[in-house]
């Protein structure tokens, strides 16, 4: 109990890390099961597929960098 | 004791099983599991490789920065005259553009330095570009490596004064083992630490 802001911290971190891991595969999940009721062809999921993941990586980007001075208007 | 530490900071406290400070302790373990913590870092489907390291490099970075502060008062000049390594090895500071020569430190004066430096990498927007759409250099991975080989030795200095550290140091284990990124000879200063944490059946992690 010595360092209790730290700790929240942490926990805060990992709890989320590991709620944002799942979301993640949920939506992956989520997006199969799409593409195979609307029953697309191959390459329309291959299409999908690599839209599906530039949006993914696009999130991680944004969750990295932080805001700074240029994020304001003034 | 700690190969790495020697006897600069306190011996490490036995925690007696069924105490309350045990019990909370695998509390702690089994929110942050091993099993979560290890799919955690696995690259997902479809996922940038470098887009990934990059995130798994600033996180610990974070965490390092926020609880470094926190560890101040048993890391201080007069308790760590020099950043201590494996036995007759202690590190001197270089960066390689501002500070060539390599120069004798403390270990808060030696950490000050490597953040400072680590920040400055973080904050590069050719290497760690913040902007979408655009791409990682070549020499990513390269940069990257020598980043985390650098936060290790932060962990190795402060990971065993504060429990919590101990999920973030894991994190970070798992991380650089599942893409390789640290050379196996520059983790055996702390390799009994890293198998117990790697170990499932190890409920009480230290």
């Amino acid at each position: 109990n010595t360092f209790p802001m730290a700790k929240l911290t942490l926990e805060n971190f990992y709890s989320n890390l590991i709620l944002q891991h799942e979301e993640r595969e949920t939506r992956q999940k989520k997006l199969e099961v799409a593409m195979e009721e609307e029953g697309l062809a191959d390459e329309e999921k291959k299409l999908r597929r690599s839209q599906h993941a530039r949006k993914e990586t696009e999130f991680l980007r944004l969750k990295r960098t932080r805001l700074g001075l240029d994020d304001f208007e003034s | 004791q700690s190969i790495l530490l020697g006897n600069i900071t306190k011996p490490k406290k036995n925690i007696p099983e069924g105490s309350r400070q045990c019990e909370l302790l695998k509390q702690a373990e089994a929110t942050l599991g091993s099993g979560n913590l290890r799919q955690a870092v696995m690259l997902p489907k479809g996922e940038d490789l470098s887009e990934c390291i990059a995130v798994n490099t600033v996180d610990p970075f974070n965490q390092i920065n926020t609880q470094y502060g926190t560890v101040t008062e048993f890391c201080s000049e007069a308790s760590c005259p020099l950043m201590p390594a494996r036995p007759r090895h202690e590190y001197h500071w270089a960066d390689g553009t501002n500070i060539k020569k390599p120069i004798k430190c403390s270990a808060p004066k030696y950490i000050d330095y490597l953040m400072t430096w680590v920040q400055d990498q973080l904050d590069d927007e050719t290497l760690f570009p913040s902007k979408i759409g655009i791409p990682f250099p070549k020499n990513f991975m390269c940069v990257s490596k020598i980043i985390l080989k650098h936060l290790f030795l932060v962990y190795g200095h402060i990971y065993q004064e504060e429990a919590y550290l101990n999920t973030s140091f894991k994190h970070f284990i798992f991380f650089v083992q599942e893409f390789n990124l640290i050379d196996r000879r520059a983790l055996t200063p702390l390799q009994g630490l890293i198998e117990k944490l790697g170990s499932k059946t190890d409920k009480c992690f230290f």
